[in-house]
C-alpha cells in the first residue's frame, strides 16, 4: 500500500513540472477591443472616427469650455463667479499650471487626443486591403480633417507647439516644437487632399465636403496674412 | 534490512513494463532511495550519539537506526520520562540502554531483534509473581493507599484532564471536570507529578496525606508554542524570521466584525485605520507603504492555502490565532503575492472528545465620537450677517445687522433707511438682507427649525451572535460553526448583516491518510442606504411636506436637495454570497515524506440591484420616471497546490524540506444593465427593468492565470544555529509577454546564543539573534494593463447612438511585477523565568522595478504609460515587549507594549534629471512629479505646500494687495519675496501625512478571582493632516447654504488662525491648505469581565460562562478639530457592547 501512494506523489509532482509552460499564462482579454482585432475593415476604422467626431463638441458643450473661456480674454466678457476664484487679475492667477477652471490650458491635452486618435488612424490606414479605394481615402480624408482642425486651434491658442505625424508605440520623451507656419503649410496640403474626398452629402455629426472648404480657405488666409506681416 | 528487500522487490516489478513515462518515475525515485540509502548504510552494535536534552522518544529512534533493533515501549511510559544528556563515542549497546534508562527506573529485555522497554518496578513485580505466586502479589497489594485531591490554576478554577501519575511507576488518573481525581498507589515514598499542557508541572511529595490538592501555575514561556509559518509549522524556538502571533481567545470581549479590527495598533510593523462604517473592518498595511501604483495589502493565508477572498468573510469568533509574517524571508515561500507582508489565520479545530458548543452573543450600541456639525439657527444667522459683510460690503455701517442688535451709533431709522424700499417688518427686512429666501422666512416666522445633524448621527445598534460546535473523536477532527451579525452604523441608514457558517472536517482515514475539509460561506446584506452630507442645508428648511412626504429640496434651492431621499425611496438590493472551500488530503510516505495535495476553490456571486424612482434626484430630476441598473457579478477561482515536506533529524543536524508546486485561475463574468423612462409606472423597480424605454448593456469579463514553483530546507545544527534558504519562482498572466515569470529568494539565520555553552547570563532563559534577506513580489496590478485597452465611447450623431473607440492606453510587454528586497535583523528575548519577554526587529526593504503611471508629455496624447520604473525604500525598527508584571492568588497583571516607527522614501522615479540652482550652488538632481506630489528623495506622505504665517487683518491691507489679497486671507511664507505666490518658488515641505511613531500598550488584568479587565491605549504620532474645509470651497453659493460651525475671521473676530468665509485660495498657485497635527492617544478598547464561578456552573452542566461589558474608542485626545484624526473626513464611532462568552 505504501509504495503504491508514494509512486502516486512522484507521478502527480512530474506532472505538474511539466505542466508549467508559459501558455499558460498567456493573458485573455475578453470584453475589450485591441487594434488587432479592431481594425480589421471600415467599420473598425470608423469606429475610431466616432471619437474624433465626438471630440469636436469639447469646445462648445460643458461648463467653461473653449467657446466661453476665449471669451473672459478678450473684450467680449469677464469672469463672472461671484467671489473671487474667478480669473479677472490675468497677471497673478493665469499662470502655466493654473487658469482657474477655464478651459484654457485644457486645450493643450484636449487637442492632442483626438490627434493621437486619428493618428492611429492614418498610421495604420494601409494595413489591410480596401476593397473599395474610395472608402479608404474617406476615411483619410475625414482622420486629416480633424487633425488640421485641432492643429488650427492649438498654434493660435498657443503658438509653436510639436508636430505629431504618427501613431506612438513607445513611450518618447524628447520633442521639438514646429514652427506654425510650417504647421499649417502640413495643414494646407493635407486639406487639400481631404476636401476631394469628404463625402459630399452632409450626415449629422460627419465632417463634409462642405466644411472641408471652410476650413481650407482659412488657414491658407492665415499663412499669407501672418507672413505678410 | 527488511525495509530494504522490500523495495527492491518492488522495483523489480515495475521495470517488468517498457513505458517510458514509467522509467523516467523510476529514474526519479531510484534517485531519491539514493539519497536516503546513506542513512540505512550499516548496522552496528555500538551506538554513537551526543545528545542534549533530547528526548527518549528521539534517542530510541537515533537506536533503530545505527543498530537496526526495534524499541517496543508504551507511549504512556515514553510522555513520563525525562530529557536524555549523553555523550556515546562507538558505546556498547548494552552499555548505553543502561546509562539511559536506569536513571529513569526503566529497564529493558532484548529478545530477537526487538528491545522491550518498561519501568523497573513492572519487571521486578513480573518476576516476583513467577518465583513467589500469588501471595507476595497479595502484600504488594495491601500496601496501597487511596490518594485523592483536586487540582486547580492559580485562581482557583478547576483543571481537567490533567494528568496526576506517581512519580517512577506507571501508574496515573487523569483529573475529571471538576478537577478532582482519585487514585491508589503503594510505597513508601509516593510523590506525584500533576503535568498538563500550558502549565507548569508540580511535584508533590505525599508523606502521610490522604488528600493532596495542588494549585499549578501557568506555564508563561510560549518558546514550544507552535507557530505557522508558510506552508507548514514550526516551533518559536526554531523561528530564523520576524514572525508575530496573536492569539484569539485575548479579543473575545472586542465586538469586531472583521479580523482587520485587531490589527489596529495591536501588532508591531502592522498600521491600521479604524474603518467607520457599519461593517467596521479598516485597512491593513505592514512595514510601510511599499508600492506607489499597486496594492499594498498583506497576502490572507487561511488555513495554509492562500485566500484572496474578503477578510469580512472570516467569522473572528472562528479564530485560533492570527500569525503575521513579516520580514523577507518568512514571507518569501509566497513569493510574488508576499512584498507586502503575510497574515496567515488558522481557524479552531476540535479539542475535546466530548462534542463542546461554545456560545457568544454580543450587543452594542454604536455612537459618533466627535461631533462636527454646520451652524445651528442662531450660528446660522450670525454666519450669514458676517458672510454678507465680507461677500458684498456695504458702505453703510450695520447694513446686515439684526434691527434689535444694531451697532452704537445707528438708530432703526437710519438702519431702515439705508433700503430704498424697506419692508414694513423690520425682522423680514433684515432677512431679505441677509438673502434667506421665502421659505426659509416662513420656517423663521413659524419659529421652525430643523436639526440636520442630529436627523443624520445616530445610534446604531449593533449585535453578534455565534455558535460552534466542536469535537475530537478517536479518528474525526469536525468544528461547525455559524454567526449572524447585523450592525447598524452611526449614519441614518447605514447597516450591514453578514450570516457566516463554516465547517471544518479532518479524519485519519488511515494510518498513512489524513483527509480533510476547510470550508466557510458567508452572505452579506449590503441593501440599507445611507443619508447623504447635510452641511449645506438650511436649519430654517424642512424635512417633509404637508403630505407626509420628503421635500426634494429642503429649502426650496434646487442647488440643495434632501439628503434622505436616497435613504427612504431609493430601493437597493446588494447581496454578496462568498463561498470558500479547500479540500485535501495528506499522505505519509516513507523516509519521513509526506505529501499534501489541497485544491481551494472560491465562488463570489455579487448582486447589486438599485432602483431611484421619481421621487429621487437621480430617478426624478438628472432622468426621467425613473432610473434603474443591476449588476451581476459572478467570479470562480480555484487553486491547486501539492506540497511534499520531509524533516529528519540525524544526531544534531535537523532537516526541514518544502517543495511545492501550484497552479491558479480565475475568472470573473460581470453584466451591467441599467434603463430609464419607466411606464406606466416604476412601481416594479428593479424587478421590471424591461420597462423602461431606453436600454443599455454593459459586459465586464475577465480571467487570469498563474503558476509557482517552491523550494524551502530549513536546517539547524544541535538547535542552536538555525538556517533557512528559500526559492520560489512565480508566472502571472498579468505581466508582460517578455517577463511572465519572476524568481523570489531568500535566506535567513539565527543563532540562539543562550544555548552556547559560553553564554553564562542566568537571567536570560533564551536569547536568539536573527537575520534574514529575500526578495518578495507584488503582483497586484490590473489584469490587462500589459495590452493596449481601447475602450468604448459612444456618441450620438444626432439621430442615434454610435459605437466608437478611443485607443487611450498604450501597451507595455515589458511589464513586470514589484521586487522588494528587505534585510531584516532581530533578536528574541526570554528572560526573569519566562516572565518577560522582548521581540526587536530593524528592517529595510527597497521596492525596486516599482510600477508607476509615467507621465507621458501631453503632446503625447497619452495621459500616462504604466511602467516599472521607480525605486522606493522603507527602513524601520518594530519592538514588541511582553511582561508577567504580577502574578499571585488574589491578582494577575500582564501587559504588552508595542512601539513601530518606519521611515519610507522614494528613490528614484523614471528618471528625469534637472539641473536646479539653489542659493548659488547648481545641482542636478531628478525632476519630482509634482502632480501626485512625490519627491525623489522625500516619503510618499510628505506634505509640500505654503507655510501658513497667520492671517492679514485690516491694518495689512496694503501688504496684502501686493500679492492681490485682503485683509482675513491667508498669510503665507513667500520664500523669494517677489510678491506672489508660486508653488515651485515658495512652498515648503512641512510635514508626514503618516505618522512617525505608533505605540500600542495593552494590559490584561485579573482580580478578584472571578473578575478580569482589560485595557489598551494607543498612540499614532508625529504626522499633520490637510484642513482642507477651511478653504471654504463652495464659498460662492454659502449665500443660499449652510456651512460646517468652524471658526473663521472677521474684522471683529480678528482671528490669527483662521481665514474669512470667501477665502481666495486659488491665487496660491497649486493650492493650499491649512494643517493641524493628527497626532491622537486613545483609549482604544477597554473592557470588564466577570466569570461565573465553577461551582455554579456545575449544577446547570455549563463549562464556562462569562460576561464582559466592553468599549471602543472610548476616549480620544487630539488637537484634530475634524471629525476625527484617523478616519479624517469621516465620523469615527464609539462603540458600547455587552456581551456573554459560554461554553458547554
Amino acid at each position: 500500500m505504501k509504495f503504491n501512494t508514494s509512486y502516486i506523489a512522484i507521478l502527480l509532482a512530474s506532472v505538474m513540472l511539466s505542466s508549467c509552460t508559459t501558455d499558460w499564462l498567456k493573458p485573455e482579454p475578453l470584453s475589450f477591443y485591441a487594434p488587432e482585432n479592431l481594425l480589421v475593415n471600415k467599420n473598425g476604422y470608423e469606429s475610431l472616427l466616432v471619437t474624433a467626431r465626438k471630440n469636436l463638441r469639447n469646445s462648445f458643450y460643458s461648463e467653461l469650455r473653449t467657446v466661453v473661456s476665449e471669451g473672459i480674454f478678450t473684450e467680449l466678457g469677464v469672469a463672472g463667479p461671484l467671489n473671487d476664484n474667478g480669473i479677472r487679475n490675468m497677471n497673478l492667477q493665469l499662470t502655466p499650471s493654473s487658469d482657474g477652471n477655464y478651459y484654457v490650458l485644457d486645450n493643450f491635452q484636449w487637442g492632442y487626443r483626438p490627434i493621437r486618435v486619428v493618428n492611429a488612424v492614418i498610421s495604420r490606414i494601409d494595413n489591410i486591403t480596401w476593397e473599395n479605394e474610395s472608402d479608404r481615402n474617406a476615411i483619410l480624408a475625414e482622420a486629416y480633417f480633424h487633425r488640421a482642425y485641432w492643429y488650427y486651434l492649438l498654434i493660435h491658442q498657443f503658438g509653436d507647439v510639436p508636430y505629431i505625424g504618427q501613431e506612438f508605440l513607445d513611450a518618447k520623451l524628447d520633442f521639438y516644437t514646429h514652427s506654425r507656419w510650417s504647421i499649417l503649410d502640413r495643414m494646407q496640403q493635407e486639406l487639400e487632399f481631404a476636401v476631394q474626398w469628404l463625402p459630399v452629402t452632409t450626415t449629422p455629426g460627419h465632417p463634409a465636403r462642405p466644411l472641408g472648404n471652410i476650413c481650407w480657405p482659412k488657414s491658407i488666409s492665415r499663412t499669407d496674412n501672418m507672413k505678410r506681416r | 534490512m527488511k525495509k530494504y528487500e522490500l523495495l527492491a522487490r518492488a522495483f523489480r516489478k515495475r521495470t517488468v513494463s517498457n513505458q517510458l513515462s514509467r522509467v523516467l518515475k523510476t529514474t526519479t525515485f531510484l534517485l531519491l532511495i539514493g539519497c536516503l540509502h546513506l542513512s540505512a548504510a550499516s548496522w552496528s552494535q555500538t551506538v554513537t550519539l551526543r545528545a542534549n536534552r533530547q528526548s527518549l522518544k528521539q534517542v530510541f529512534e537515533t537506536i533503530e537506526k545505527q543498530t537496526g533493533y526495534w524499541v517496543v515501549y508504551s507511549d504512556q511510559l515514553i510522555n513520563r520520562s525525562k530529557p536524555i544528556t549523553i555523550r556515546a563515542n562507538g558505546m556498547a549497546l548494552n552499555r548505553f540502554l543502561d546509562q539511559i534508562l536506569e536513571p529513569q527506573a526503566l529497564t529493558y529485555t532484548i529478545e530477537g531483534k526487538n528491545i522491550l522497554v518498561m519501568s523497573s518496578n513492572e519487571r521486578t513485580l513480573a518476576l516476583k509473581n513467577m518465583l513467589t505466586g500469588v501471595a507476595d502479589i497479595k502484600n504488594v497489594r495491601l500496601q496501597q493507599r487511596v490518594i485523592r485531591g483536586k487540582v486547580t490554576d492559580e485562581g482557583g478554577n478547576p483543571l481537567q484532564s490533567v494528568t496526576v501519575t506517581q512519580k517512577n511507576t506507571k501508574n496515573g488518573v487523569l483529573t475529571d471536570r471538576e478537577g478532582n481525581y482519585e487514585m491508589s498507589a503503594h510505597g513508601d515514598d509516593i510523590v506525584l507529578v500533576f503535568t498538563i499542557i500550558g502549565y507548569v508541572s508540580n511535584e508533590q511529595v505525599v508523606g502521610g496525606r490522604s488528600t493532596v490538592d495542588v494549585a499549578l501555575a501557568e506555564s508563561v514561556s510560549d518558546l514550544d508554542e507552535v507557530v505557522v509559518v508558510g506552508y507548514g509549522t514550526q516551533r518559536k524556538r526554531d523561528l530564523t524570521g520576524a514572525i508575530t502571533r496573536i492569539d484569539g481567545a485575548k479579543f473575545e470581549t472586542q465586538s469586531a466584525t472583521s479580523v482587520s479590527e485587531y490589527f489596529s495598533g495591536t501588532v508591531a510593523g502592522i498600521s491600521s485605520t479604524q474603518g467607520t462604517g457599519a461593517g467596521g473592518g479598516g485597512s491593513l498595511e505592514i512595514r510601510g507603504r511599499n508600492s506607489l501604483k499597486a496594492g499594498s495589502s498583506p497576502l490572507i493565508v487561511l488555513d495554509g492555502v492562500i485566500y484572496n477572498g474578503s477578510l469580512q468573510d472570516i467569522n473572528p469568533f472562528d479564530i485560533a490565532n492570527i500569525d503575521v509574517l513579516q520580514d523577507a524571508s518568512a514571507a518569501a515561500v509566497y513569493g510574488a503575492r508576499a512584498a507586502s507582508g503575510v497574515i496567515i489565520v488558522t481557524t479552531k479545530r476540535g479539542k475535546s472528545e466530548v462534542p463542546t458548543i461554545t456560545l457568544s452573543a454580543m450587543t452594542g450600541l454604536a455612537s459618533v465620537s466627535h461631533d462636527y456639525k454646520p451652524f445651528d439657527a442662531q450660528g446660522f444667522l450670525q454666519f450669514r450677517e458676517d458672510l454678507m459683510n465680507q461677500m458684498a460690503p456695504s458702505d453703510n455701517l450695520g447694513f446686515y445687522a439684526r434691527p434689535d442688535q444694531l451697532p452704537d451709533g445707528v438708530s432703526l431709522a437710519d438702519w431702515r433707511a439705508y433700503s430704498n424700499n424697506p419692508n414694513a417688518d423690520d425682522m423680514l427686512e433684515w432677512a431679505n438682507r441677509i438673502r434667506l429666501n421665502d421659505a426659509e422666512i416662513e420656517s423663521y416666522q413659524q419659529g421652525r427649525v430643523t436639526d440636520w445633524y442630529d436627523m443624520r448621527m445616530q445610534q446604531g445598534l449593533r449585535q453578534n451572535y455565534d455558535v460552534a460546535l466542536a469535537g475530537k473523536g478517536a479518528r474525526v477532527n469536525y468544528y461547525l460553526s455559524t454567526g449572524y451579525t447585523d450592525n447598524e452604523g452611526i449614519v441614518y441608514g447605514q447597516r450591514l448583516k453578514t450570516w457566516r457558517t463554516r465547517l471544518n472536517l479532518e479524519g485519519q482515514v488511515a494510518n498513512f491518510l489524513k483527509v480533510g475539509l476547510n470550508s466557510q460561506f458567508a452572505s452579506q446584506d449590503g441593501s440599507s442606504v445611507a443619508a447623504g452630507g447635510i452641511t449645506a442645508l438650511s436649519p430654517y428648511g424642512r424635512f417633509k411636506d404637508e403630505s407626509g412626504a420628503l421635500l426634494q429640496y429642503p429649502h426650496e434651492d434646487p442647488l440643495f436637495p434632501n439628503p434622505f431621499l436616497d435613504a427612504y425611496y431609493k430601493d437597493q438590493y446588494v447581496r454578496n454570497n462568498r463561498l470558500f472551500a479547500t479540500l485535501y488530503a495528506e499522505f505519509k510516505l516513507p523516509f519521513g515524506f509526506k505529501y499534501r495535495f489541497s485544491f481551494q476553490n472560491r465562488l463570489d456571486i455579487t448582486k447589486d440591484y438599485n432602483f431611484w424612482p421619481t421621487t429621487t434626484i437621480q430617478g426624478g430630476r438628472d432622468r426621467q420616471n425613473g432610473y434603474g441598473s443591476r449588476v451581476d457579478g459572478h467570479g470562480y477561482e480555484w487553486m491547486i497546490d501539492n506540497i511534499v515536506s520531509w524533516n529528519k533529524t540525524f544526531g544534531q543536524h535537523g532537516f526541514d524540506f518544502t517543495f511545492l508546486a501550484n497552479a491558479e485561475k480565475l475568472q470573473i463574468q460581470r453584466s451591467r444593465q441599467e434603463n430609464e423612462n419607466f411606464g406606466p409606472n416604476g412601481s416594479l423597480t428593479w424587478h421590471g427593468l424591461q420597462y423602461g424605454i431606453n436600454p443599455s448593456i454593459l459586459n465586464d469579463d475577465m480571467l487570469h492565470t498563474g503558476d509557482a514553483l517552491m523550494f524551502r530546507l530549513n536546517y539547524n545544527f544541535d538547535e542552536r544555529y538555525l538556517l533557512t534558504l528559500s526559492w520560489r519562482r512565480d508566472g502571472f498572466s498579468a505581466f508582460g509577454q517578455n517577463h511572465p515569470r519572476g524568481v523570489f529568494p531568500s535566506t535567513a539565520f539565527a543563532w540562539r546564543l543562550s544555548e552556547e555553552r559560553f553564554f553564562h547570563a542566568s537571567w536570560v532563559d533564551d536569547l536568539k539573534l536573527r537575520f534574514s534577506w529575500g526578495i518578495n513580489g507584488n503582483r497586484d496590478i490590473p489584469t490587462y494593463s500589459a495590452l493596449s485597452n481601447l475602450s468604448p465611447n459612444p456618441y450620438f450623431d444626432g439621430t442615434s447612438v454610435v459605437v466608437g473607440l478611443t485607443n487611450s492606453s498604450m501597451a507595455n510587454p515589458n511589464l513586470k511585477w514589484e521586487g522588494t528586497e528587505a534585510y531584516n535583523i532581530g533578536f528574541d528575548l526570554t528572560t526573569l523565568d519566562g516572565r518577560l519577554s522582548a521581540t526587536v526587529d530593524a528592517y529595510r526593504g527597497t521596492t525596486l522595478d516599482l510600477l508607476l503611471d509615467r507621465k507621458l508629455p501631453r503632446v503625447m496624447g497619452y495621459e500616462f504609460v504604466t511602467a516599472n520604473l521607480g525605486k522606493l525604500s522603507n527602513r524601520g525598527i518594530n519592538a514588541t515587549i511582553n511582561g508577567q508584571l504580577l502574578k499571585n492568588e488574589r491578582i494577575t497583571w500582564s501587559s504588552d507594549l508595542v512601539f513601530s516607527l518606519n521611515r519610507n522614501r522614494i528613490d528614484r522615479l523614471w528618471g528625469d534629471m534637472v539641473e536646479e540652482t539653489v542659493d548659488g550652488k547648481t545641482t542636478y538632481h531628478e525632476a519630482p512629479d509634482y502632480a501626485n506630489g512625490w519627491f525623489p528623495g522625500e516619503a510618499i506622505d510628505r506634505v509640500w505646500d505654503y507655510r501658513i504665517l497667520g492671517i492679514w487683518q485690516e491694518e495689512d491691507a496694503e501688504d496684502a494687495a501686493v500679492y492681490g489679497l485682503r485683509p482675513g486671507e491667508y498669510r503665507a511664507a513667500d520664500v523669494n519675496d517677489d510678491g506672489a505666490y508660486g508653488q515651485f518658488d515658495d512652498k515648503q515641505f512641512l510635514g508626514w501625512k503618516e505618522p512617525r511613531y505608533t505605540f500600542g500598550w495593552r494590559n490584561d488584568i485579573t482580580f478578584l478571582k472571578q473578575f478580569d479587565a482589560s485595557i489598551f491605549l494607543r498612540a499614532d504620532l508625529g504626522h499633520i493632516g490637510a484642513r482642507g474645509d477651511f478653504n471654504h470651497p463652495n464659498s460662492n453659493t454659502y449665500d443660499r447654504s449652510n456651512a460646517l460651525d468652524i471658526p473663521y475671521w472677521t474684522s471683529e473676530n480678528r482671528s490669527n488662525s483662521y481665514p474669512r468665509l470667501n477665502v481666495n485660495y486659488r491665487l496660491f498657485e497649486g493650492g493650499i491648505n491649512i494643517y493641524e497635527p493628527r497626532s491622537f492617544l486613545r483609549i482604544q478598547d477597554a473592557s470588564v469581565g466577570y466569570r461565573v464561578p465553577a461551582d455554579l456552573l456545575n449544577r446547570v452542566s455549563v463549562d464556562r460562562l462569562r460576561f464582559f461589558v466592553s468599549a471602543r474608542n472610548l476616549l480620544t485626545v487630539t488637537s484634530w478639530t475634524g471629525w476625527d484624526p484617523e478616519s479624517g473626513s469621516s465620523p469615527m464611532p464609539r462603540i458600547f457592547t455587552l456581551g456573554l462568552n459560554a461554553s458547554f
